[in-house]
């Protein structure tokens, strides 16, 4: 079989291009830059060009849904598989979702559940994965054990960055009920893991009403979900902020705690920031020296695991996350890694993990037997061919 | 045993005397409003005159704690049970509940832990109960059937006029104002966690309360704000808008019968028919609903209301909101339908109207769990067995 895999240089890309040809597949990359992402032009000409020059193709593939592919592939009749690994993703709202030829994957069930209706019978719920198998041991020297050992460590925004966090740019043309109705509501959400009721405590009108102070313009073939984008996009990434520096000041305030990030830590006065943390090279690294692996979720992905799971996780790194729903149809809480529910509890979770090594190195061990049994990119890969019916269902791994 | 039982016209009280008098325990009353809970010197001498008079009283009873007679029975040595059926009750933050003679039992298990810091070993957790003989009395005539029978019936406050939030909001600043609306929008979604005293500080109460303004509680009481604010305001205030949210829901959809003394007229599609006297209409609208609801005040954090005893040992079948101690002593689905949204209720509400024999079942079951486990009898044998006098 042979899949033209997309690229944009998204982290996944490796890890998935590694598992596709371990798989026996023949992967041909298109790596394009697009400027716009549904209608440029260009791209569709060249990404055209390249399929008929490789007449053989049997399916296009990229890591989020693209709709520039979408609407190429849906000319060709060829069939097209994206897999969000992001939350929100905006794309998703664009019409072009509805064609035929797409099979979209979405890692977060809410999300999945959300889109589906869209175009039913070609969303599916997909949880993200790793790239074990391929990896040869990450290497660590002395020197770099000596800079990453830790006992607890978070890599992550802060989410203060107005790039993100379309919120800090409004803020100040706010009206004080609207900022109040926020804080309230961003408060009120911190207390509660596993459901994200955000989207769910506005009204239409509510966010009619917020949409006046911001100056967001949705695609013409968009579907406006304004109560959607509110709830991600301004609310969900405030609140992600809020709570991860909540969070990391009171476990800062306890422990001695590293921060990779490139976001501004003038309010974690306890904290080591140590700077930005390259994904592919340091990352590992700094996951298997950390005696604690912190994961705080974005508050937008409503149920399922981001990334940072998987990634602490297939580096044998020990993970204490936030309670999301869909970890414990993954992972067995207690056994394979740790699960919090609040900041107390949190607390002493890494007090008691701290100083019981054994269980420590028990719990991360069994993550990593049980990623590697279940959760790999090559069975993702398989799983999402067999549900597009380019591979017999029942085929084996 | 002899018992000297204060009572001020709560209704718990009628159901109580009936159970002790069935018990077989010697019972004393004194009947007598009280012109101040904590300083009516008078209450307290009448009290007083009655221990003296009766020196082989085991205890003094009343329903909700009364820091007057926690006053009188310490002075006496006299064990003082008190048995709390209000949530909030603003005699707990009287510094009274901290004497030795108190035996104080609560119906909520989230009130408990908040105050039995202040007298760990006296303050016990205690549900509510029902008073199963005097329900089962109550025998329907046609007229009762022309008068009550129903798909759905509600008899409650809307609480719109026991929201002193209402009296405040307009005077409160925007933000404020927004920050209300957001905290009780987020908690109308989720049912079983009462978050709003863990969402606001104790500065924002504080501030809260410079345009809230209520009267100081007595010189010996602990103010607590955020308590006081989270309950009396924002709590209130939630039940409002979840009554009337709900009501409109179900009211669009349904057929639906509306007992109650406040304003409906935002709710134009329920059949109101206004006030409903507890004793005498309540057990008739119960026995000739077939669906009866519960929306359990949100002040009480995690207890069963006693709207749920009443509905259940009517012999009434209960759709309630989900409460976290429902499943402690009913099973969900087999005595009594729980919902943890409105889509959810509407759902079990259409559900339920179309399966008669399964509501019937449910509601058979749920009256003889009360039957066995549930009644005053049982409560005052176990409250009695708790401090030690039987």
């Amino acid at each position: 079989m042979k899949i033209l895999f997309c690229t944009w240089d998204n982290i996944c890309e490796s890890g998935i291009t590694n598992a596709m040809r371990r798989l026996g597949y023949d992967v041909v990359s298109f790596s394009y830059k697009y400027e716009n992402i549904d209608y440029d032009t260009d791209y569709i000409k060249e990404l055209a060009k390249f399929i008929q020059n490789n007449k053989d193709i049997d399916c296009a593939f990229s890591i989020n849904f693209i709709p520039i592919v979408s609407r190429t592939c849906k000319v060709f009749n060829m069939p097209y598989l994206s897999w969000t690994v992001d939350s929100p993703c905006l794309s998703l709202y664009s019409k072009t979702l509805a064609y035929p030829t797409n099979y979209i994957f979405i890692f977060d069930r809410i999300q999945t559940e959300k889109f589906s209706s869209m175009n039913p019978g070609h969303v599916f719920h997909m949880p993200l994965g790793c790239d074990i198998g391929s990896s040869v041991q990450t290497a660590i020297t002395d020197h770099e054990r000596n800079s990453y050992s830790c006992d607890v460590s978070f890599i992550g925004s802060l989410y203060s960055d107005m790039s993100i966090n379309k919120y800090n740019i409004v803020y100040n043309k706010l009206p004080d009920y609207i900022k109040g109705y926020v804080e309230g509501l961003i408060n009120a959400q911190q207390l509660i893991y596993g459901y994200n009721f955000i989207e769910d405590s506005i009204s239409d009108e509510w966010a009619l009403e917020f949409r006046k102070y911001t100056d967001w313009d949705f695609a013409e073939d968009y579907n406006h979900d304004l109560k959607g984008i509110v709830a991600d996009y301004y609310i969900g990434y405030k609140c992600t902020e809020q709570e991860r520096i909540n969070t990391l000041k009171r476990v800062s305030e306890n422990f001695s705690t590293d921060l990779y990030t490139l976001s501004d830590t003038t309010v974690l006065p306890n904290i080591h920031n140590r700077g930005v943390a390259d994904s592919g090279t340091m990352m590992p690294k700094i996951f298997k020296c950390s005696k604690i692996n912190l994961n705080i979720t974005s508050r937008t992905i409503k149920s399922g695991l981001p990334l940072r799971i998987f990634d602490i996780i297939r580096e044998g790194g020990f993970v204490i996350s936030n309670y999301q729903s869909e970890i414990p149809e993954y992972f067995t809480p207690d056994e394979d890694l740790i699960l919090y529910d609040s900041i107390p509890d949190l607390l002493n979770k890494i007090d008691y993990y701290l100083s019981h090594d054994e269980e420590r190195t028990q719990i991360a061990k069994n993550g990593y037997n049980k990623a590697k049994e279940f959760h790999t990119y090559d069975i993702r890969i398989q799983e999402m061919l067999s549900i597009t019916g380019l591979l017999p269902a029942s085929s084996p791994l | 045993m002899k018992i000297i039982f204060c009572r001020w016209k709560s209704i718990c009280e009628s159901g109580i005397t009936n159970a002790i008098k069935r018990l077989g325990y010697e019972l004393i009353t004194m009947d007598r409003p009280f012109s101040s809970v904590d300083y009516d010197k008078d209450y307290l001498m009448a009290l007083a005159e009655l221990i003296k008079a009766n020196p082989d009283a085991s205890c003094v009873l009343t329903v909700n704690f009364q820091p007057i007679a926690a006053r009188t029975c310490k002075a006496f040595k006299l064990p003082y049970i008190s048995w709390t059926v209000d949530c909030p009750s603003f005699q707990l933050y009287s510094d009274t509940v901290a004497y030795e003679t108190n035996r104080i039992f609560l119906l909520d298990r989230m009130q408990v832990e908040k105050f039995s810091p202040i007298n760990p070993e006296n303050i016990f957790h205690m549900p509510l109960g029902c008073d199963l003989e005097s329900w089962d009395s109550v025998k329907l005539t046609e007229g009762d059937h022309k008068d009550y029978d129903c798909d759905i019936s509600f008899v409650g406050s809307l609480y719109s006029e026991k929201c002193r939030y209402n009296d405040i909001e307009k005077s409160l600043p925007d933000h404020m104002r927004g920050y209300v609306d957001g905290l009780i929008n987020a908690q109308l979604n989720v049912f079983g966690y009462n978050f709003l005293e863990d969402a606001i500080s104790d500065e924002w109460a504080l501030e809260f309360k410079k345009y809230a303004d209520w009267i100081p509680l007595a010189e010996d009481y602990t103010e607590d704000a955020r308590g006081i604010v989270a309950d009396t305001y924002l709590g209130y205030k939630c039940t409002e808008q979840e009554r009337i949210r709900t009501l409109q829901a179900i009211s669009d959809k349904f057929d639906m019968d509306l007992y109650t003394l406040s304003d409906a007229s935002m709710i134009p599609k329920i059949h109101n028919h206004g006030g409903a006297d507890s004793i005498t209409m309540m057990p008739k609208i119960i026995k000739c609903s077939k669906i009866n609801l519960s929306m359990t005040n949100r002040p009480i954090k995690t207890g069963l209301p006693l709207r749920v005893f009443d509905i259940m040992g009517a012999g009434g079948f209960l759709i309630s909101n989900y409460q976290a101690e429902i499943p402690e002593h009913f099973i969900p689905g087999e005595d009594i339908v729980l919902y943890d949204s409105i889509p959810d209720l509407l759902n079990k509400i259409d559900y339920y109207l179309s399966h008669d024999e399964e509501r019937t079942l449910i509601a058979q079951n749920g009256y003889n769990k009360i039957k066995e486990y549930h009644t005053y009898d049982i409560r005052i044998q176990q409250i009695m067995d708790i401090c030690g006098l039987i």
